[in-house]
């Protein structure tokens, strides 16, 4: 619990001082050292955004939210006046009548107790469900009457909780807990912790109490409130938003979204931190496959199969109810379809979570235009039986012999999309076993060339946004003249060879970027500028580059880059690292005919995990640029 | 974060309609922008498909979801084509 707590309180308070002593204390000359795969959260020099939640492997191998902190207006946004009406406001009175709540209107609020009444203002409604995890601060100012240090209030549900006053213990021992009445203007700040709960309401709320006659009134001020779900910790990030415009407790649309630091479902390796462009699921209940209720269903009963279902552990890790393709008697293919029959023209990527029961194979089929399909065995380390083309499907295994199994197809327009069950990876039509089959999950259809993170949904297509993260070079001792950037990071699922995602990316000022970027197709890896790049071939799944340049000349940089071990190549390179000003991780800030804005990525996502980045503000001999890449 | 479904006849007015709120789309799947200092994320639909009677009927105007950070102005309201009340079986949400 102390830890949770003092984890929380560094985040907060970095100081200047603090970071001065990161960048000094690497210890190889690098003033950024970023292993994305020990971190699970990113330091307070960075700016994140995501606008919707989305999911990632956890490191038990698990499908899960990411992060998020699920209160909203932190700030107390918007209020001011004395009691207010508190209606979408995401706080509310309680407690008792009498007595007030000032919002002074500027973010911060005076509560007063009188004579044997108590008063408080907290969040409107707990959130069930357990598995929630609070962290809130508060600075106090106590502002007049006689009130005792024990009054003032910092406090919520669960009760397995530990409350610090300025980060010491709560408690009888504490200081100031029997020093009597507080003078007017004694500050000091209170905060409370829970670890995690199963079950249960979690809420939290704060004020001035009193169960005697003693009144008075403190100001609560830098309210930093944070309550997730999941067992990573969630730095504080404010959060204005002043509605709670979602209809479930975990998910809301107004929730800070955290970044996903993404394990390897298979051998839960870290994988480092996920940066995704925006995808949209197109199938309908990706996981209850129901019939009716959408824009378009799911049929189960035109080709041989039920729907059943089971009570079992999902790809989540927990449980579920899992719909089980079901064969009847019949004979001839057994498959559920759904048919969408005015896409966009594109490439698209099918993806599918399913675990072998009676059945261990399973094709994904397009029956529509492409005809493109895939043959799957759901047993050992996972294998593409067969493909219509090569290289169209992947399967990986994930725990508790569950396996996600992908598809690309041609550009098309419409998809009769099946999944066939067979009983040996090749004979699809036969006399069906009845009830025999295997359990599916997590169906998901997307634009592009590879398969994004789940996406999960209901009677709606869901769009997940994009991550952009940004960190301003300014923060970690950028040099205008010369510099070395180095970068680990797995290559942008999928293959189509215009493909340009990368680890990281300076911004477009004066059009004079440098990005480091990754071509498929051709295992390409290259330091791309405003015009040209220079290209690489030694590129992998995995890649390790490191690049560097010189000064600008008024036209040019001088640059050299080395790509997992390569020899050094050396250019002029459009980039002028004077007007330069910040680096987009995962990336590209801009691009012509749009203006650059500060954490806000428009292209080129990676849609992929980056393992490291550094930075040294001098240029490496070539020797290091090799060994540093091998 | 604030929500906003739009719909126009046309692509090529809805195009207009973001410009008059001074955003220069890129028609992107995906694409986000800033606008006034705060984040917006834009969802192109298009057209939309509903199976009715086992046929699919389709709504040939433009659809597009758009999801701000915090709010818009009023002018900027008045600018973009806001379906009002919002969808109650919208073809598209936000994760």
């Amino acid at each position: 619990m102390r830890a949770l707590l003092g984890r929380f309180r560094r985040t907060v308070n970095r100081s200047i001082s603090e970071q001065l002593a990161t960048l000094t204390s690497v210890g190889d000359g690098s003033t950024l050292s970023l292993d994305f795969t020990a971190m699970g959260s990113l330091d307070s020099r960075f700016t994140f955004t995501r606008s919707t939640n989305a999911t990632f492997i956890n490191s038990q191998g698990y499908v899960e939210w990411a992060n998020s902190n699920m209160y909203w207006n932190t700030a107390f946004d918007g209020l001011s006046g004395s009691n207010p009406s508190l209606t979408s406001s995401g706080w509310g009175y309680a407690l008792s009548t009498g007595g007030t709540a000032v919002f002074n209107g500027d973010g911060t609020v005076t509560v007063t107790t009188t004579a044997a009444e108590r008063r408080a203002i907290f969040r409107s409604s707990g959130f069930s469900g357990g598995g929630l995890r609070v962290v809130a601060s508060v600075d106090v100012t106590i502002a007049s009457g006689s009130l005792q240090a024990s009054q003032v209030i910092v406090t919520g549900t669960p009760t397995n909780a530990q409350h610090y006053v300025n980060g010491v213990i709560w408690n009888s021992s504490h200081p100031i807990w029997n020093g009597g009445i507080l003078p007017v203007g004694t500050q000091f700040n209170i905060a409370y912790a829970t670890d995690s709960v199963t079950s249960g309401t979690t809420s939290m709320y704060f004020g001035v109490g009193c169960s005697s006659v003693i009144a008075g009134s403190a100001t609560f001020s830098n309210p930093r409130w944070t309550m997730w779900k999941g067992s990573e910790t969630v730095p504080y990030y404010p959060n204005t938003s002043a509605t709670n415009n979602s209809t479930t407790n975990y998910f809301k649309s107004n929730d800070y979204q955290a970044p996903r630091f993404d394990y390897d479902p298979t051998t839960l390796a870290a994988r480092g931190l996920l940066i995704e462009g925006s995808a949209t699921n197109l199938i309908y209940w990706s996981e209850s496959f129901d019939t009716t209720g959408a824009a378009i269903n799911w049929n189960w009963s035109a080709v041989n199969v039920t729907k059943g279902t089971v009570t079992t552990t999902a790809p989540t890790g927990l449980s579920a109810t899992v719909v089980k393709i079901q064969e009847t008697t019949a004979t001839g293919l057994h498959t559920p379809l759904i048919v969408y029959s005015s896409l966009t023209s594109s490439v698209y990527t099918v993806s599918l979570f399913a675990k072998a029961v009676e059945r261990q194979y399973l094709s994904l089929f397009d029956n529509g235009g492409s005809s493109a399909n895939a043959m799957f065995n759901l047993s050992g380390n996972g294998t593409v039986v067969s493909e219509s083309t090569a290289g169209i499907a992947t399967i990986t295994p994930y725990p508790n012999g569950w396996y996600r199994i992908t598809m690309r197809t041609p550009t098309m327009t419409n998809i009769n999309l099946q999944f066939r069950l067979s009983t040996d990876g090749t004979t699809t039509s036969y006399a069906g076993t009845l009830n025999s089959g295997v359990y599916i999950w997590g169906a998901q259809l997307e634009a592009g060339s590879g398969a994004s993170s789940y996406i999960p949904t209901a009677g709606s297509t869901v769009q997940r946004a994009a991550d952009s993260c940004a960190i301003l070079l300014s923060s970690f001792g950028f040099s205008t003249t010369e510099g070395t950037l180095y970068a680990d990071w797995y290559r942008k699922n999928g293959d189509s060879g215009s493909q340009t995602g990368g680890p990281w990316s300076t911004d477009y000022a004066s059009a004079r970027w440098l990005a480091a970027q990754t071509a498929v197709a051709n295992n390409t890896v290259n330091l791309a500028s405003w015009s040209g790049s220079t290209n690489i071939t030694n590129g992998s799944t995995r890649n390790k580059a490191a690049a560097t340049y010189g000064a600008w000349t008024g036209s040019v940089s001088p640059t050299t880059f080395c790509v997992n071990n390569s020899a050094v190549t050396s250019a002029n390179r459009d980039f002028n690292p004077s007007t330069a000003t910040y680096l987009t991780i995962g990336a590209a800030s801009s691009s012509a005919g749009s203006s650059p804005a500060y954490g806000v990525a428009t292209r080129d996502w990676l849609n992929n995990s980056i393992r490291v980045i550094k930075y040294w503000p001098s240029i490496l001999p070539d020797a290091t640029l090799k060994s540093l890449t091998a | 974060m604030t929500d906003y479904f739009l719909r126009t006849n046309t692509e090529a007015r809805m195009v207009e309609a973001f410009a008059a709120i001074g955003v220069d789309v890129q028609r992107i799947d995906g694409e986000c922008h800033s606008l006034d200092g705060q984040r917006i994320d834009i969802g192109w639909i298009g057209p939309v498909t509903r199976i009715v009677d086992g046929e699919p009927v389709t709504d040939a105007r433009f659809h597009a979801n758009l999801r701000v950070a915090g709010e818009l102005t009023a002018e900027q309201v008045a600018e973009l084509p806001i379906l009002d009340p919002p969808p109650s079986h919208p073809m598209r949400v936000w994760a």
